[in-house]
């Protein structure tokens, strides 16, 4: 195509055999997601479990939908580049959130292997620095552990 | 003095004066349309988050609980919204051509496919009210209709069952209200939506959000995979 799709969505109108595709490739993925998570049930690969399998396919297939409603019923395929950015805008403060799976998943692996409380181990200090401190005030630095 | 209809100045014309072009007024629309939908997404994005979170804990016990919902009826809903997705969206194609027939039309069967999956909800939700399935004083304690599951952990399931779905749903009507409205000024000839499909447009990004959300809670709800086999 010649024309440069920044002001495409205003001068051109999307043909609706665009719009009839989508909507079967958006059935076709359902049907495939409902088939996985009912008849097949994944082997434990490598690291992950069968169940993780099973659960990143269905998002896996949520996510190619999201992307196809996004793209081509929202438009954004046609869109300006702000309104690109305003859409991906909130998927990056998604993963953001997303991110802090990372502390309540590795909860279970406190105290770190090493961490013994002292106040040697808890953070790189100069040796000797703290030792006109009392003993419990270096503790009371330290995080509660169970 | 000319007369009214001679005058250029009384023309209906859907560029507001504060605008450059029309192509920067639909940007505008458009983006700010856009950030409300980020805001919608953080809204339900914290609501996922919560999800992830209990089901990582307590697998065995989401997985046990949502053997309760039922898997057709679900994707049924999701037929029916995927479907009121394409409806709207031809429903914006004709405003594009100015097709008032056609437009209204489209926007009529969206709002009976979303009328349908409220239904559907209904009768899905009467299930679980049935069987005491609403977290609360009166949770049931019956092993069968908790499918063995933690009666605690079964809770928070159905809480976040009831919430998430119960917001989608909020949304939902909100959305058959928003339709309904902008197919009355259709049917009026109201010049804000004839001569300018950017209106339509909107409430169509609004509809497709709608269908995004169940998108993810389709499958987060109901096909759980069994954990650990």
């Amino acid at each position: 195509m010649a024309e440069t799709p920044l002001h495409a969505a205003h001068d051109h109108i999307i043909p609706p055999r665009v719009y009839v595709l989508n909507l079967l490739a958006l059935l076709a993925l359902m049907a495939a997601t409902v088939a996985i998570a009912e008849k097949v049930q994944f082997p434990a690969f490598w690291i992950f479990s069968g169940t993780f399998l099973n659960s990143a396919a269905a998002m896996t297939i949520a996510c190619i939908k999201a992307f196809l409603v996004i793209m081509f019923f929202m438009h954004i395929k046609w869109s300006t580049n702000l309104t690109k950015l305003y859409a991906i805008a909130g998927f990056v403060w998604l993963s953001l959130l997303f991110i802090t799976l990372g502390d309540y998943m590795t909860r279970q692996y406190e105290p770190a292997p090493g961490w013994t409380g002292k106040q040697e181990s808890a953070l790189p200090r100069v040796i000797g620095a703290h030792d006109h401190l009392p003993n419990d005030a270096n503790e009371a630095n330290l995080r509660p552990r169970q | 003095m000319a007369t009214a209809h001679a005058d250029p100045h009384d023309e209906y014309s859907p560029l507001k004066h504060q605008y450059e072009d029309i192509e920067q007024q639909n940007e505008c629309y458009t983006v700010g349309m856009w950030t409300f939908l980020v805001t919608e997404i953080m809204f339900f994005g914290a609501l996922f988050f919560t999800y992830t979170l209990y089901r990582w804990n307590y697998q065995e016990d989401f997985y046990l609980a949502h053997e309760h919902l039922n898997v057709t009826l679900g994707a049924i809903n999701t037929t029916i919204l995927l479907f009121s997705s394409f409806t709207m969206v031809m429903g914006v194609h004709y405003a594009q051509l100015k097709d008032k027939l056609k437009v209204l039309g489209s926007l009529t069967v969206t709002m009976g496919c979303a009328f349908a999956f409220l239904v559907i909800k209904y009768f899905e939700y009467a299930e679980k009210f049935r069987d005491h399935l609403y977290p609360g004083a009166n949770f049931t304690t019956d092993a069968a209709s908790l499918h063995g599951a933690n009666l605690n952990h079964a809770q928070l399931f159905f809480g976040l069952y009831f919430g998430m779905t119960g917001l989608h749903a909020i949304h939902i009507i909100i959305g058959i209200l928003c339709i309904g409205t902008l197919a009355g000024m259709w049917a009026k000839g109201n010049k804000l939506v004839t001569e300018d499909y950017l209106p339509t447009e909107m409430i169509g990004l609004y509809w497709h959000f709608v269908d995004l959300v169940w998108i993810f809670l389709f499958p987060l709800m109901y096909l759980m995979p069994q954990p650990y086999k």
